[in-house]
């Protein structure tokens, strides 16, 4: 299969595709700018703000992928780092993919359990959704990434439609004026986002299975500007329709505003769409996430049978999510508060030192 | 007890055993010097079938003892009788002498028939005679000479009865290999045309013919599937099912991996895209190979009448399969969880009826859907004259009776026929099996975890689909990976001077040998 037999042969096309599927799918469950800028009204400029940020490090990311461009990130790390601090950042990164793979899974269940289920249990979605998750990771890349391939654009279509339905109930002047309270509250709201366009650290642990190397850059670039047009798109529609105020207490801020559809007596009820959306994109992410710590403990500890670790891993994401979280809102805390700065720590400023490093250790070595 | 049962088994097998190593011996012997002893020897292997005739006499008036080898019922009694025994019979006027290669000489000189050739073992001389030759023996010489005389009733060229159109070719491949494969070289008269013939089936010998476009088809493409026929270890042949099921990428998947059509013209059409056709005698479905997924919604049809009604039937197709599997699903999810996502004024309707229904949803779905189920498997059953009574007693009678005794809401009646109908509308009966099948573990799962657990389980389904490979084409190409060009002929209908020649590349590039692997393990 797959993974065992011969590596998976993914396009640069595809690798785009999925980069703007692990990015949406947390802009439609809880719209980070909107919740924690201070200053709501501008979230759309952080929301530009950090989408540049993300611009440079996807940048950067695809620099140090065409340095080593038959190694993912954990090899990255050991090749530059040498064995065992090599093997310490590869551990925290693994770690740190594990754990976005528990908190979306967590996600998941709680996102259904709020909005359309509220009596079933969160740990029966939890672990229907993992079973799901690791048949789809057993079944290899190709198979996730054609899948986000055929799923993403029917998503990413009907949000736009539902965009469009909504355009009566938008009221423009809610989001003036422009920078009321001056710049710091934008640049302090944009750390939320850039987190989350931080994601493209998958770009590198991805790079060595795509076909066509020479087009990476640009549809990594062009997955992130996708990803903060629908940012935008979301930010400006939530606020101008909602006010900057009652959007910043709203649980899931686009499930509100889908639930605002209602044409001709007819067109109404449209949230199954909502959470359709929702799945979809939210497995494709639980899948690839899994797969990223699937073959990186692989190639961390040297492993030849990658598929020995898919159910252990599994298991191990399952017993995560079931972490203490008491609901939604909590669960957003951790992800948008606690969890920030570390993840701004390892999608930004060790990359950034990794770039540099690998930069001076190759001119070491010509001279 | 038990050890007696055992005794006999082996027993059994050493006799099984023996009777190979016998036949392994008879598969070297060569034809005797004597006559008497080749008949002899013919004899013994044949058994004593009333069909076989043999027929001894002397040859053109000489001393020389010579005679023919033939089934009654699988040859042409007037060939042999004009052209065979007429020319052994007559009187030469330079008759031939013990001394002359008699062999060479009836070989290339007086048997005025087209098919013969000549060999050497008893094997081959008695597969021969299995297949309608006739053999002709001499004295003296240890050789034979097989006359090609076989003839034997088929069914005569009918209309398709399963794949029907309205407008196009009214005829359908038949059970004999023969007339299939000449109904094919009429469609295609092109030195191109290719046809490779193999056997298989250790008792039954089936005939099995791959046909294609020499320099259209992929040559790796034709070794692959050659050698995964030639893997087939099996009794008989009986049906081209019997292939399929051996030569497919994975094996235990519930999805139609090859289509099969009994109809020339779509098997050339798919000729011409580069495709393979695996011909088996005795049956009118032929295989095709490579197959995708998106060819179970494409019927022949579609390229003899207008495109963009073709397009527009297509998209009906698949809103028809998605509608078969997921309805019974849906239906339950919204009654027993998601009420408030229905609108109002349907949900109180719903609601209405289903107020004197002592079931909950999902049982009374489980309850009409095997009814459905059961009433299509008896209508195939029955002789067509009791299917008429059939399909009124379900119908009209359990639907109704149903209905007003109150045991389903008229609203699941809705959805059992609507799936049933739906089911109907695919031109390919084997994808509608899968979909027929998939929906009952989907209605589970949606009576458990409502619409959550329909669309994770349809996702689930799609990583699967979009993982398996039918001859190392991907199953949902073009769809996924994306090849632009094919959606021409796959979600549309392109005009067919659009089409043109580009409906050759229906992407089939294997990259390399694993492509090809047989996955062993499935889910």
């Amino acid at each position: 299969m797959n993974l065992s037999n011969h590596l998976p042969i993914i396009s640069s096309r595809q690798l785009g595709l999925i980069l703007i599927s692990i990015r949406v799918a947390v802009m439609t469950v809880f719209l980070p700018t909107a919740w924690s800028t201070p200053d709501p009204k501008n979230a759309w400029l952080s929301a530009i703000l950090s989408g540049i940020g993300g611009m440079i490090i996807t940048y950067l990311f695809v620099v140090l992928s065409r340095k080593y461009p038959d190694q993912t990130l954990i090899q990255i790390f050991e090749t530059i780092f040498g064995k065992w601090l090599g093997a310490l950042f590869s551990i925290i990164y693994l770690y740190f993919f594990l754990n976005i793979a528990s908190v979306i899974v967590r996600e998941f269940a709680e996102v259904l359990n709020t909005a359309l289920m509220p009596e079933t249990p969160v740990s029966i979605f939890i672990v229907y959704v993992m079973v799901a998750v690791i048949f789809a990771v057993f079944r290899g890349l190709e198979a996730i990434i054609r899948t986000n391939a055929i799923t993403l654009p029917i998503s990413l279509i009907s949000l736009v439609v539902i965009l469009c339905l909504l355009v009566k109930t938008y009221h423009p002047e809610l989001i003036l004026p422009i920078l009321e309270d001056g710049i710091k509250p934008v640049v302090r709201g944009s750390l939320v986002p850039l987190s989350l366009f931080g994601e493209v650290i998958l770009l590198p642990m991805l790079y060595p299975y795509v076909q066509d190397k020479e087009n990476v850059l640009r549809y990594s670039m062009l997955a992130q500007i996708i990803s903060i047009f629908i940012l935008l798109g979301l930010i400006l529609a939530i606020i101008s329709t909602f006010g900057a105020e009652e959007a910043k207490n709203l649980t899931l801020p686009v499930f509100s505003l889908v639930r605002m559809i209602s044409i001709a007596n007819f067109f109404e009820r449209v949230e199954a769409i909502m959470v359709a959306i929702w799945i979809s994109l939210l497995y494709t992410k639980m899948c690839i996430y899994l797969y990223v710590t699937v073959i990186g403990t692989a190639q961390l500890f040297r492993l030849k049978n990658v598929k020995c670790l898919i159910f252990p891993l599994g298991i191990t994401v399952l017993i995560l999510a079931n972490k203490d979280f008491k609901n939604l809102s909590d669960l957003k805390y951790y992800t948008m508060k606690e969890w920030n700065p570390i993840s701004l720590l390892i999608e930004y400023i060790i990359p950034c030192f990794l770039v540099v490093v690998s930069y001076f250790s190759r001119r070491k070595r010509l001279t | 007890m038990f050890r007696n049962f055992f005794h006999k088994k082996v027993r059994i097998s050493n006799l099984i055993e023996s009777n190979t190593r016998h036949d392994d011996s008879n598969q070297l012997a060569k034809i005797p010097h004597s006559i008497d002893e080749t008949l002899a020897a013919l004899q013994t292997r044949l058994g004593e079938s009333k069909d076989i005739i043999y027929r001894c006499f002397l040859l053109n008036q000489t001393n020389i003892r010579a005679s023919i080898v033939y089934i009654d019922d699988l040859t042409d009694a007037n060939m042999i009788n004009n052209q065979v025994m007429k020319t052994v019979l007559s009187d030469l006027n330079d008759p031939p002498t013990k001394n002359d290669d008699l062999l060479s000489l009836y070989l290339f000189k007086f048997i005025d028939v087209g098919d013969v050739s000549k060999t050497h073992s008893i094997s081959e001389v008695i597969e021969k005679i299995l297949q309608g030759n006739t053999i002709f023996l001499i004295d003296g010489v240890s050789q034979a000479i097989c006359i090609g005389t076989s003839k034997w009733e088929t069914r005569s060229i009918e209309e398709p009865t399963v794949e029907n159109t309205i407008r196009g070719p009214k005829e359908s491949f038949t059970e004999d290999l023969k007339n299939n494969i000449s109904l094919l070289r009429r469609k295609i008269k092109n030195e191109n045309l290719r046809f490779l013939s193999l056997n298989i089936g250790e008792t039954t010998k089936t005939d099995i013919c791959i046909s294609y476009l020499h320099k259209k088809a992929d040559p790796s493409l034709v070794t692959e599937v050659k050698s995964r026929l030639e893997n087939i270890d099996m009794e008989g042949i009986l049906e081209s099912r019997y292939l399929e099921e051996w030569i497919v990428d994975h094996p235990y998947s519930v999805f139609p991996q090859l289509d099969h059509t009994e109809r020339p013209d779509r098997v050339a059409a798919m000729l011409m895209e580069g495709r393979i056709a695996i011909f088996c005698n005795g049956t009118p479905w032929v295989l095709i190979v490579p197959t995708i997924f998106m060819q179970f919604f494409t019927s022949p049809g579609d390229y003899y009448q207008n495109f963009y009604f073709s397009t527009f039937i297509r998209w009906l197709r698949f809103i028809a399969s998605m509608l078969t599997l997921t309805i019974p699903a849906f239906y339950i999810a919204l009654i027993t969880m998601h009420q408030e996502m229905i609108p109002t004024q349907l949900a109180l309707r719903i609601a209405g009826s289903r107020a004197n229904v002592p079931f909950p949803a999902v049982v009374e779905a489980f309850l009409m859907e095997i009814t459905f189920e059961i009433l299509r498997e008896a209508g195939i059953r029955l002789p067509k004259a009791a299917g008429q009574a059939v399909s009124i007693v379900g119908a009209l009678i359990i639907g109704q009776a149903a209905v007003d005794a109150g045991i389903v809401s008229p609203i699941k009646i809705i959805v059992v026929s609507l799936t049933g109908i739906c089911s109907f509308a695919l031109p390919n009966y084997s994808l509608g099996l899968t979909i027929r099948l998939l929906r009952f573990p989907l209605m589970i799962l949606a009576s458990l975890l409502g619409i959550p657990g329909i669309a994770v389980a349809l996702l689930a389904l799609l990583t699967y689909m979009t993982s398996i490979k039918s001859f190392g084409l991907p199953y949902l190409s073009p769809l996924s990976p994306l090849t632009q060009g094919d959606f021409k002929d796959t979600l549309f209908r392109a005009p067919l001077f659009k089409l043109g020649n580009n409906k050759s590349k229906f992407g089939f590039k294997p990259k390399n040998k694993n492509e090809f692997d047989i996955e062993d393990e499935e889910q």
